[in-house]
């Protein structure tokens, strides 16, 4: 496949014949990968490891490297007081949000694609613009309308709420991919006796399956890490787990063991979902520049 | 060809959502920005009072200090993401094997919730137990909990933003780096060039639509960190890490003066889509720079 040729291009470049200067740059640049490993790994696995200790050791003034691993912190946060709720509700919000935009954003990211469309750069520039805008600017407005259709502390709030951002990233993302799509494989299908829906759905659809899987991931990861829309348009029962860490930071007396399990918890899905599908994240993160 | 209502039933339902959740809200808080609006009953809407709100915003310090405080953090925050950004892009596209287990490790901060990464930040500087934390308080570099230093809380946050986001850049660039044509590396290789000069005649022209458009977004994203701030500081200590999207929150949902919030919202959003303006001809050079 392509993007495997152009990784070989990568690969022969750097194997270019060794003089002095570039052997040297190869053993800084083996140096440098070592030391990046261990600057973003060594923080995770140390307050990884914050949730399996006991009060007195995390607090101890000896860093204390072998301890008896225990889950009373993860017994008392998810289970006494009930946070596990938490982690149901941030996957019900990124499930159903995602779910809503991907059905209606990526119809709408082939029209953008195919057909033509008035004011279409005018439309981009617009979605483009909310996309980067912060939460707080539409969290306001939000706030007042959900409070007068009294839906604030449904699920309902959170999900539109998170639809703001991630509908224009969707039709973004799933219209450019569809540009490198050529549309001749749209004609073909339609002189084949497909109608446009058809030729979308079994002609072109197929063809950014992979985009499409990259999108939804990033797009379920995004929600799931929002902080503010969780934070105000929920309740008790309806807010997810990122909202909620904050609050159990206090200047006093914060139960660290407990604020890490929960954090282990919350950031365990997501690491997951980081290693188990590596490729569409490179693509899905360099907008699919990296043609293949 | 294809008639208009039928391009109609694409759109139409990405339509209708963007317009309920994003455009409604948007004039509504235009409209609040011109009202008198404390937000204790729900049903009042306010009197109406022109331009008060915008004169109000015009001489408050806060709101200068807001942007004062944003411009500290964006700037050295820009550079180092963009020189250690593009350290790491050739330190991974240069053994490509290498990448494939770097990235996934490399992008757990950028994509874990900026919550989470926060409260690491705020562990690892603790000074009871925190490995930097310690090591500053035992050496007496700084004598009390970084966080709770008017002069160092802002530093600490831009390293954490830092460890939040260069990786980021650093796979945009990579991904640059691995997709750059082979021709220009022969023909320097052919006229004798060092490692320096081919990296500043040919890595870095081929480069720059990449760079530019990483840095775009780092920019407009510093209009809206907030998650990270708020778990660290929560804006302080006093205004010291206000940023402005902290500093509309506390206007609007902790003083609920939701009219001077709405025109602090109107303010900053003019001051984003001129930002996004950049980045979408940007983006523009870039696909077009991907294409050749």
């Amino acid at each position: 496949m392509a993007d495997v040729a152009v990784t070989e291009a990568g690969a022969a470049v750097a194997a270019a014949p060794v003089e002095r200067s570039q052997r040297w740059l190869r053993w800084g640049s083996y140096a440098l990968t070592v030391l990046m490993v261990v600057i973003f790994l060594f923080p995770w696995l140390w307050v990884f490891s914050l949730g399996f200790k006991t009060r007195a050791q995390i607090l101890s003034p000896n860093i204390v490297w072998i301890w008896k691993p225990t889950l009373v912190n993860f017994q008392r946060v998810l289970i006494e007081k009930g946070y596990w709720l938490l982690i149901v509700n941030s996957l019900i919000i990124a499930v159903a949000t995602v779910t809503l935009c991907m059905l209606i954003g990526v119809p709408a990211a082939y029209a953008f694609s195919r057909f033509p469309i008035p004011g279409k750069e005018g439309w981009f520039y617009m979605i483009l613009t909310f996309r980067m805008a912060p939460a707080v600017i539409l969290a306001l407005p939000l706030y007042v309308i959900f409070a007068r259709l009294r839906l604030l502390g449904t699920y309902v709030a959170p999900i539109l709420a998170h639809c703001t951002f991630t509908l224009p990233f969707v039709i973004w993302l799933m219209r450019s991919f569809f540009e490198d799509i050529p549309k001749e494989i749209d004609a073909a299908a339609m002189t084949d006796g497909y109608t446009r829906w058809g030729a979308f759905w079994h002609a072109v659809l197929p063809l950014v399956k992979s985009g499409i899987v990259a999108v939804a991931l990033f797009s379920i990861i995004f929600s799931w890490n929002e902080f503010l829309y969780g934070l105000i348009l929920t309740s008790d029962q309806t807010r997810p787990v990122a909202s909620q860490i904050p609050s159990l930071v206090r200047p006093h007396g914060t139960l660290w063991g407990e604020v890490c399990a929960l954090s282990t918890v919350a950031s365990l899905p997501v690491a997951l979902l980081i290693f188990a599908l590596q490729r569409q994240l490179v693509r899905g993160l360099s907008f699919g520049a990296v043609k293949g | 060809m294809r008639s208009k209502r039928y391009i109609v039933w694409w759109v139409a339902p990405a339509g209708i959502l963007f317009l309920c959740i994003i455009l409604v809200p948007f004039i509504t808080a235009l409209t609040f920005s011109f009202r008198a609006f404390s937000f204790t009953d729900s049903t009042a809407t306010g009197q109406f009072v022109g331009m008060d709100n915008y004169r109000k915003l015009v001489f408050d310090k806060d709101f200068y200090n807001a942007f004062r405080v944003t411009f500290l953090y964006m700037v050295p925050a820009l550079i180092l993401q963009g020189g250690l950004g593009l350290l790491m892009a050739l330190v991974m596209s240069s053994a490509v094997r290498r990448a494939r287990i770097l990235i996934p490790i490399m992008l757990l901060p950028t994509l874990l919730t900026p919550v989470v990464i926060g409260l690491v930040g705020t562990l690892v500087l603790n000074p009871d137990f925190g490995v930097l934390g310690m090591f500053l308080y035992r050496t007496g570099i700084i004598k009390e909990t970084v966080l709770g230093n008017a002069k160092w809380a802002l530093p600490a946050v831009i390293l954490v933003d830092t460890y939040q986001w260069t990786p980021f850049v650093a796979v945009i660039l990579a991904a640059g780096l691995l997709g750059l044509p082979k021709e220009p590396y022969e023909a320097a290789e052919v006229d004798g060039a060092s490692p320096l000069q081919t990296f500043f005649r040919v890595t870095m022209p081929l480069l720059w639509p990449y760079f530019v458009v990483a840095m775009l977004i780092r920019t407009i994203d510093a209009f809206r960190i907030f998650d990270i701030i708020w778990v660290m500081t929560h804006g302080g200590p006093g205004t010291a890490t206000e940023a402005v999207a902290v500093y509309a929150y506390r206007h609007t949902f902790r003083y609920w003066d939701f009219g001077y919030g709405s025109a602090l919202i109107m303010v900053l959003f003019v001051f984003i889509s001129i930002m996004v303006e950049y980045l979408y001809k940007a983006l523009q050079r870039w696909q077009r720079a991907g294409a050749a």
